[in-house]
């Protein structure tokens, strides 16, 4: 039997059991929808934790010194002031910039401050030309000419202002203690609502109004050894080959430092993403298989009504064995009975889903997106769910013996 | 002389139930040559729609030999009998046994849908070909309940047409009917005959045997003489 005869078949008999066909086809509908659901925010999580990461920048590459096992001799130094300029040279590269502090990702420094005997913590940072556009909610932003200075004024976040003056406005022209260092606060940053920070993978940038700045020269570090630097930053030039250039960078770092025992390793963003991105994958996928157990109720429901239509229909497939229909053509009948339920609930349920995950979007700063792969994943779960739960009862039918099928 | 359309040599066929084997058929012989139209009569329980279902593969026989057109057939599997059934053999039951769900035109459909190679319009003409000569062509989008009992024989008879086969079989056709309906469908069948067809009929209507050509009668199994039974 052709194949879209069978079609045609199975869709005539499904026609004549409307209701009961749709009853359990809501299983399946139920199933999918909170599958393909979770699978769509899911992926909206991770586009979100993406692109907010990818905000700072990729093409920046920092190179690290990890001297591992071996010890070094004391003497050596991973890097020098003159690999600047070699480094340089290495194709692909645009911008060199060496760092005298270990660096962590992205984070600023925290440190206690104090009003007399009232402590608390801020996240601070030095004053950068970016800052220049940050809002006072009291009193005034550092200039930038204060920024470049060693001016020992601070810009608090409100929070801090808050913890230590417990009202703001009375912090402006108070002196506070950060560091062993008294800084006069000239200004505050803006209140941030708190309730923005539900997920703060979306706000980085509000972030950032909670961190207090202080002038560039304000603070001088203790360096870990005078002018030694702890590692270079690398701004890659657009549409370079990242590995090749770092790879060429360490050689060419070995190659100036023939006498270091370790390693020269690059943090990498984009190992970060990759890593994240895995995470949030199998979190999705662990949830959205729990989910699924609700498909198997819904497969089982399939058989149940496969079940009983082989039964009820014991004569129409004696008559259509008498006629000419292999056990084959029957198996095949009511499997694709079996997947017509599963694929167009799936469908559905695929639909459902979306809108679901759509209106829990609007409660979220996510936005949830429904991918060609996990669309087609549902649908596939769809096909093989019908599969599995519609094969017994198929094969129950095509192995009715037809006389007693007929005459039953 | 060609040979037969069907030779049946020595078929026996015992049902094994829990109570001990019942022997049903004991050793039947019978030919049947193209465009006879054949009635196997005998008692209620004496084996007609046995050896009716035996002649059209849907019952397995213990022993014998089964030849249609000069081709042994008794070894055949299910799917080579599901072909041969579809390819040579047209069925009509007593109960008309049309699928429900489907309406006229899928009923008479069906045959061929389980055969390859027809095309739709091969197929539409067939269907209404078949429509005309049992004379219910305006019924063709009606559901099976929305027709008499008489008009869903018809329909049966035409299904059984529609792929053309070499022998019709009918267990009882006429055995719901009131007997003015039956004398329709009885000239239908008759008229298949005048056309070539061969049929093979069971019933226990002796006044049907105006319409055959030859008579069989079953008693115990076995094939005996009328005056007996
Ligand atoms: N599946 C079966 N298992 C056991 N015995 C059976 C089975 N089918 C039929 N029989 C028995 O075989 C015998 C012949 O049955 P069959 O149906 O061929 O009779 P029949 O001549 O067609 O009768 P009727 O005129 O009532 O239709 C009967 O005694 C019946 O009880
Ligand atoms: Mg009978």
């Amino acid at each position: 039997m052709k194949f879209y005869n069978l079609l045609r078949t199975a869709w005539y008999s499904m026609r004549a059991y409307k209701l009961r066909i749709f009853l359990t086809m809501i299983g399946i509908i139920i199933g999918i929808a909170s599958v393909s659901a979770i699978l769509a925010i899911g992926e909206g999580v991770k586009k979100e934790a993406t692109s907010s990461i990818e905000k700072s920048n990729l093409n920046k590459i920092t190179i690290n010194y990890n001297a591992g096992f071996e010890s070094d001799d004391v003497t050596v130094r991973p890097f020098e002031k003159s690999d600047i300029n070699e480094i340089k040279k290495v194709p692909g590269v645009q911008k060199i910039k060496e760092n005298d502090e270990e660096q962590i990702f992205g984070l600023n420094d925290f440190e206690e401050i104090s009003y007399f005997n009232r402590h608390t913590s801020t996240e601070f940072k030095k004053y950068e030309k970016k800052d220049k556009d940050r809002k006072a909610s009291l009193g005034r932003n550092i200039n930038s000419v204060e920024g470049k200075s060693n001016k020992r004024v601070i810009f608090l976040s409100y929070r801090v202002a808050e913890e230590l003056f417990k009202e703001p406005e009375k912090a402006l022209g108070k002196a506070v203690k950060m560091k062993g260092e008294l800084f006069e606060v000239i200004g505050i940053g803006q209140e941030i609502n708190m309730g923005d920070f539900e997920i703060s993978l979306g706000n980085m940038d509000k972030m950032q109004d909670d961190i207090s700045i202080v002038p560039e020269k304000a603070i001088r570090e203790k360096k870990k050894s005078e002018d030694s630097i702890q590692n270079i930053s690398i701004f890659l030039e657009p549409g370079v080959d990242k590995d090749e250039v770092i790879n060429e960078v360490k050689e060419k770092l070995h190659e100036l430092h023939p006498d270091v025992k370790g390693e020269y390793e690059e943090f990498n963003l984009q190992e970060i993403i990759d890593s994240m991105q895995k995470v949030i994958g199998s979190i999705t996928l662990f949830v959205a298989f729990a989910a699924g157990i609700s498909l198997l109720v819904g497969g089982i429901g399939v058989m149940n009504i496969m079940y009983v239509s082989v039964t009820e229909r014991k004569r129409e497939i004696g008559i259509r064995r008498a006629i000419g229909a292999k056990p084959r053509s029957i198996m095949l009948q009511f499997l694709v009975e079996a997947i017509f339920i599963t694929v167009i609930g799936g469908f559905l349920g695929i639909i459902l889903g979306y809108l679901i995950a759509i209106v829990a979007g609007e409660f979220m700063p996510i936005k949830p997106v429904m991918t060609v792969s996990n669309f087609l994943g549902a649908s596939s779960i769809s096909v093989i769910t019908g599969l599995i739960f519609g094969i017994v009862p198929a094969s129950k039918a095509s192995k009715l013996d037809p006389i007693k099928a007929i005459y039953k | 002389m060609s040979n037969p359309l069907i030779e049946l040599k020595n078929i026996k066929k015992k049902y094994t139930t829990k109570a001990g084997d019942f022997p049903v058929l004991k050793g039947i012989n019978l030919n049947i040559e193209e465009g006879e139209f054949i009635s196997i009569m005998g008692k209620s329980g004496s084996g007609k729609t046995t050896l009716l279902n035996i002649l059209g593969l849907l019952d397995k026989f213990n022993e014998g030999e089964y030849t249609f057109r000069g081709e042994n057939i008794s070894n055949f599997n299910e799917n080579r009998k599901s072909e041969f059934r579809n390819k040579n053999m047209g069925f009509i039951f007593q109960q008309f046994h049309l699928i429900e769900s489907l309406t006229v035109y899928q009923n008479i459909e069906m045959p061929l849908l389980y055969r390859s190679g027809e095309t739709k319009e091969d197929r539409r003409q067939k269907i209404e070909e078949r429509l005309e000569q049992v004379g219910l062509f305006e019924k063709r989008d009606n559901k099976p309940f929305e027709l008499s009992g008489g008009q869903q024989q018809r329909i049966a008879i035409a299904r059984a047409l529609v792929t053309d086969p070499y022998l019709i079989l009918a267990d009882e056709p006429t055995g719901a009917l009131d007997s003015e309906t039956s004398d329709d469908i009885m000239e239908l069948i008759k008229k298949l005959n005048d056309d070539g067809k061969t049929i093979i009929m069971v019933t226990h209507d002796k006044d049907l045997r105006r319409y055959t050509t030859r008579d069989v009668y079953l008693k115990d199994g076995e094939f005996s003489e009328e005056a007996t039974i």
